[in-house]
């Protein structure tokens, strides 16, 4: 998998790490010494943003992952959805510049 | 918070790391049933390295260092960074109690919590100030002092954290690892600038800065000493054997 990371500002630290296949998010960690409530949100947020296509519209996703961490109730301390698809596009980035290479 | 609670204080022991962790867990579900909110005091035994549960354990920690050194590695439950925990140089606690007992607002119980923690660490003669996120530092220099975590579930709020006795930077970056092993010598210094210890400010033994954090953290609250029961003992144990000893835990991620 590609990574990126981040310190976010006045947050934690944040990985992602990424596979894209096929202009598709194919596998996703998100990673870090955050904190979030309950445990298990980030495999949650990890599903939504798994299948994606890639490119996809960067304010688009963050308000849709802010919708869904809001309708659910989750907490988030340390990150934020913006920083999550800020390193995730990162990642992406790395990851789609080594297949070309490729 | 409610004077009127009675608190259940497990005093100062040391574990093995597996079992540290497996006690916090079976020590929460005892407060799901009982209610009664309980404070306890620990060291690690061996030397243990936790991380925090949303790391990666390879890309944090030298596996075969401390697999060379007899170091244990576990997981936490909660949140936060990667720590090295001496057995010989800090002191841990953990609360546990239902969540009603607690601000909802999660950076206000860390504040309630660590509150406790600097009444402790200022019976010791020197003033300290919560830095939010997670952290205590001394009010004279800004330098950490103590790291806390905290989880919530099933109605029970778990909070840790340690407070340094002593700071061994070199020992504690050969076992955690480095972005970058050229800047390994700057990050050493950049702890021994950012981070400092009970020993910096005091010539107590740490069991004496032991006594005097858990009298300091006890104070205004109604508490009873006691053990583990052993239904508690029994369940940590079980979680020792089928969680936190085993790879799919630890190398979870």
């Amino acid at each position: 998998m590609h990574q990126a990371m981040e310190k976010v500002p006045e947050g934690k630290l944040l990985k992602v790490k990424v596979d894209v296949f096929n202009k598709k998010i194919k596998s996703i960690e998100i990673l870090g010494d955050f904190f979030a409530h309950p445990e298990e949100c980030i495999k949650k947020i990890e599903d939504q943003l798994y299948g994606l296509d890639v490119p996809f519209e960067e304010k688009k996703i963050v308000s849709c992952l802010t919708d869904y961490i809001k309708r659910n109730d989750f907490q988030l301390i340390g990150i934020d959805p913006e920083s999550i698809v800020r390193v995730l596009l990162k990642a992406i980035s790395i990851a789609q510049d080594k297949e070309v290479k490729n | 918070l409610k004077k009127e609670i009675k608190w259940r204080v497990l005093p100062f022991e040391y574990n093995h790391g597996f079992m540290n962790m497996a006690i916090d867990e079976a020590l929460s579900e005892s407060v799901k049933k009982s209610g009664q909110p309980i404070i306890r005091f620990y060291g690690w035994l061996p030397s243990t390295v936790s991380i925090g549960f949303f790391q990666s354990l390879r890309d944090e920690v030298n596996v075969e260092r401390c697999n060379a050194l007899g170091i244990t590695i576990v997981r936490r439950r909660t949140g936060g960074g990667a720590v090295y925990h001496s057995n010989s140089d800090e002191i841990t606690y953990s609360v546990i109690g239902p969540v009603e007992l607690f601000p909802k607002n999660i950076i206000d119980s860390y504040k309630l919590i660590c509150g406790w923690v600097m009444d402790g660490i200022e019976t010791l003669g020197v003033d300290c100030e919560f830095k939010p996120i997670n952290d205590i530092v001394l009010t004279k220099d800004s330098k950490k002092i103590s790291g806390n975590a905290q989880t919530r579930r099933d109605g029970i709020l778990l909070q840790h954290g340690t407070i340094l006795y002593n700071v061994n930077a070199e020992r504690m970056f050969s076992v955690l690892k480095v972005p970058d092993e050229k800047i390994k010598d700057k990050l050493i210094k950049s702890v021994k600038d950012r981070v400092t210890c009970i020993k910096n400010i005091s010539n107590v033994s740490r069991d004496m800065a032991y006594k005097k954090i858990q009298e300091g953290f006890l104070l205004d609250k109604m508490f009873t000493i006691e053990t583990m029961s052993s239904e508690e003992l029994t369940r940590a144990k079980e979680l020792v054997k089928t969680k936190y000893s085993t790879d799919s835990w630890n190398y979870m991620k």
